[in-house]
């Protein structure tokens, strides 16, 4: 399988066939993903899918041959037209997983977007105060006063979450759950 | 968290047999705002530097052909100028002297196969009115003899010697000229023929 360079990026800057191709196939599975775990829905992923390419192919002539740069902007992408769909739909930004509510937020880089979606895969191993403390602390980069304020408990409450949360995403990662 | 996990863990949570193929994707999505344009493959890149490549050829061998007409046109005028070199400048001032006008361009010159080569310069005699003619022989491995009109007869040699001119038949449009010439005693008769 051809692998994306920044020569196919280019390439498809310029609109060139064999590129678009390349990209797709590289990409599709992951961007797929990222919709449907906020969707939770085949035929809404589907439609947005297809809207979040249309999109970067109208673009592509803004495209700068980085792979690391594309590779965020079109995740961030993917991640902004699943949330405009969400909104869209009034569901008040509010999507359960699990019975679990995911909180979708307004994230300006992929790696947040990318965490923020595997939190919510982890979210079914932690009680809601641990999955909102490691949202806040590891996505928003907000301090433990900052989010005991907000959770209106105390920051020693709010460690205590926290190293239980870490405790579980090591595991999470590990196989272990 | 490490990125490639978290994107490893997004794709396993999906059936991706459900992900749309490559195929699929461009048949649902729109492509007449920014349609596809063709790959400059080596090959069409090939082409055109082919393509290319002629033109420049085309031009260099153009070139070269304007080039050799206007060497062999300058070559063919040029006999003139050789043929004006036959009259040295002396030569050219003392015709001038003697005549208004010297049409440096012969209207008769012999065979080049021939011994002898001889030059018929026309001249415009303003005293006269009349046109008249010099020639110069040049007789090979021989001394050159200059025949004016006035009939004198020079050597090339810085000897000077004058021979006698009896006669003379210049037919231009027959491209013949006849001598009878005395010379020491000795009379000659040429005939030149174009």
């Amino acid at each position: 399988m051809n692998k994306v360079t920044n020569k196919v990026l280019k390439a498809l800057r310029n609109r060139e066939e064999y590129a678009f191709d390349i990209v797709v196939e590289e990409y599709r599975e992951l961007l797929y993903g990222i919709i449907y775990k906020l969707l939770l829905n085949k035929e809404d992923t589907e439609d947005v899918f297809i809207i979040v390419l249309q999109k970067i192919w109208d673009n592509a002539d803004k495209i700068k041959a980085d792979k690391e740069q594309f590779k965020n902007w079109i995740i961030t992408i993917a991640y902004n037209r699943a949330r405009n769909f969400l909104r869209d739909k009034q569901t008040e930004n509010k999507v359960y997983f699990d019975n679990k509510e995911l909180m979708i937020e307004e994230y300006k880089d992929a790696n947040s977007i990318l965490s923020s979606i595997y939190l919510a895969d982890m979210q079914r191993f932690m009680s809601d105060e641990e999955y909102r403390i490691l949202i806040y602390k590891d996505i928003k980069k907000m301090n433990f006063s900052e989010i005991s304020k907000i959770m209106d408990i105390s920051d020693k409450t709010v460690k205590t979450y926290y190293m239980h949360a870490k405790k579980i995403a090591r595991k999470y990662f590990e196989g272990d759950l | 968290m490490k990125v490639k996990k978290i994107e490893e863990k997004i794709i396993e949570s999906i059936d991706v047999n459900e992900v749309p193929s490559v195929e699929e994707i461009k048949n649902r999505m729109d492509f007449s705002k920014h349609p596809f344009k063709e790959r400059e493959t080596k090959e069409t890149n090939v082409k055109r530097k082919m393509v290319f490549g002629c033109l420049v050829s085309s031009l260099c061998t153009l070139i070269i052909c304007l080039v050799c007409m206007c060497v062999v046109i300058n070559h063919n005028l040029g006999n003139s100028s050789h043929i004006e070199d036959v009259l040295s400048n002396d030569e050219i001032n003392t015709l001038l002297l003697q005549f208004e006008d010297v049409n440096s361009k012969p209207i008769f010159y012999s065979n080049a196969e021939s011994k002898y080569s001889i030059y018929v310069y026309e001249c415009y005699n303003k005293e006269k009115n009349l046109k008249e003619y010099y020639y110069k022989i040049n007789f090979t491995g021989q001394n050159s003899i200059k025949i004016y009109i006035n009939g004198t007869i020079k050597l090339a040699t810085e000897e000077e010697n004058f021979g006698r001119l009896l006669s003379t038949e210049h037919d231009c449009n027959n491209q013949r000229i006849e001598f009878e010439v005395e010379y020491k005693g000795t009379k000659k008769y040429y005939c030149f023929t174009n």
